[in-house]
């Protein structure tokens, strides 16, 4: 004999409905319904706040325009540069001697 | 002879039913509207190969389908015996357990802007009167005779929120998550067909006229700061919806930190991209005929459209209200983009803006309710989870 626990049945079997359910389910609905309207009243009033509070907190502790990692991404991108510059340099002058080495071979 | 009739047998055309055709034809018709309209085309191709896949008829013995589960067997001697299951069944139970909603809630909050929400904070009030159709539509599902967990899976349709949508209902529906989730996406892909009317109706030519004034800029420090202060406000009161909303603000976090840029570029692209297909197409190959075409899956969508109708009405109607109090109007249309399917529902506010007065640029001021209504339905799904589980 063979016996097999499927994992549905493993699971809370849905609940019947009654008659007198649906008060319950109005009332679930609009207590659900003020809880959304409650979180994101909270949630509005704190955005209009925010401006304010860290205007207060910038007093003390200014908000810096740059981040350290963008700055340092510049900083990295501007020693890039140098580089490029430096070895475009190299470059030119090297192709400058071998011409004028080649010509004067001639 | 033998092995050659008992392969015939094994074919598909030998166990195909009508209604694994009926469901191969509407997974073709996913994948049409997908290409010829461009009607979320990231999810109903996946969903609708899924279906195509999920509606060829399995052959007995072997585990093919994303129900053949893994199972423990007791013998007859009392040993117990491991039987491995389905590969679309691993696929499935992503979904199955709810891992994958949360992942595309971390991607979505990786490519999630929330400055224009912070920069006109009344219009978040807006995403919490959509979620209205979430309400209503429970409250009718139970009218309908579906019990409570099912009525809440159903409800959530309303949120125009896909992985919300399948979220909840892989928490207290799994046997409707099949048609809640084509539903949902459906639904969501015919934005643009069922919210126009629907918002032309609700407002006048002057209302649709009304010009907002431009969003204020706002500064680095607020965008560091909202997702985690919003974290904790909005789980302090809902916990329920600590799963959606906590991956949601922490991919919001990797993206405004600065510093997590790399994070959250995998997270908005290469992940949430690699989510939604192994989510569409177990999805669609969820929907076998059998367990799909049930006369139920039919008031499921009837549900699911009167709930987008509403969540579209209720912001219309909310933004209206507020304007008697209001000193600088909201156009009313905006109203509509509470329902969170981002961004669909504010293009089409400003579309329809657009239709009035080409120079009205509603886009913006409506992704602050559209962004209001991906944190309000993920509450809405939160709290119908914890009191209804």
């Amino acid at each position: 004999m063979i016996t097999q626990v499927p994992a549905i049945l493993l699971q809370a079997a849905p609940t019947t409905f009654e008659e007198g359910d649906l008060h319950q389910g109005l009332i679930i609905a609009i207590v659900g319904l003020l809880i959304v309207f409650l979180v994101l009243i909270f949630l509005s009033l704190f955005i209009a706040s925010l401006p304010k509070v860290l205007a207060l907190v910038g007093r003390v502790w200014p908000e810096v325009e740059e981040h350290r990692a963008i700055s340092n991404e510049a900083d990295d991108e501007d020693t890039e540069m140098e580089l490029l510059a430096a070895i475009g340099f190299v470059l030119h002058t090297e192709f400058q001697r071998q011409a004028s080495g080649g010509q004067s071979a001639k | 002879m033998d092995i050659f009739t008992e392969f015939l047998q094994t074919t598909g055309f030998a166990s195909m039913t009508f209604g694994n055709l009926i469901m191969i034809v509407i997974g073709v018709v996913f994948i049409a509207l997908a290409i010829t309209k461009d009607y979320e085309p990231l999810l109903l191709v996946p969903i609708g190969m899924g279906a195509v896949v999920g509606n060829i008829p399995m052959i007995p013995g072997m585990s093919l389908s994303v129900y053949d589960s893994e199972s423990w067997i007791i013998t007859e001697d009392g040993t117990v015996q491991y039987i491995a299951g389905s590969v679309l069944s691993y696929l499935y139970a992503g979904v199955e357990h709810g891992i994958y909603p949360p992942l595309i809630f971390l991607g979505i909050g990786a490519m999630t802007d929330f400055s224009t929400m912070l920069s006109n904070p009344k219009l978040v009030l807006l995403g919490a009167a959509a979620q209205m159709g979430v309400f209503l539509t429970f409250f009718g599902a139970l009218c309908l005779g579906f019990t409570f967990p099912e009525a809440g899976a159903i409800g959530i349709i309303g949120g125009a929120d896909g992985p919300t949508a399948i979220f909840l209902a892989a928490k207290l529906a799994p046997h409707l998550l099949g048609a809640i989730a084509i539903a949902a996406y459906s639904y969501m892909a015919l934005v643009p067909v069922i919210q126009p009317p629907i918002m032309k109706l609700l407002t006048t030519r002057k209302e649709r006229l009304i010009r907002m004034a431009p969003p204020r800029k706002v500064s680095k420090r607020e965008k560091i700061i909202f997702p985690v202060a919003a974290f904790l406000i909005s789980t302090m009161i809902a916990p329920g919806a600590v799963v959606l909303l906590g991956m949601l603000f922490f991919g919001n976090l990797l993206k405004e930190s600065m510093v997590t840029e790399r994070l959250a570029v995998t997270a908005r692209t290469s992940m949430i991209d690699i989510v939604t297909i192994l989510l569409g197409f177990s999805v669609g190959a969820s929907t076998q005929a059998d367990t799909f075409l049930k006369p139920e899956s039919l008031r499921i969508f009837f549900l699911g459209a009167l709930s987008f109708a509403i969540a579209t009405a209720s912001g219309v109607l909310f933004a209206k209200t507020m304007n008697l109090f209001l000193k600088d109007k909201i156009n009313p249309l905006v109203g509509a983009a509470g329902v969170s399917a981002v961004p669909d529902s504010a293009r089409v506010v400003q579309m329809v803006g657009q239709q009035e007065d080409q120079h009205n640029f509603l886009l913006m001021h409506a992704m602050a309710p559209n962004v209001a209504g991906v944190v309000g339905s993920a509450i809405a799904a939160g709290v119908l989870w914890s009191v209804l589980t």
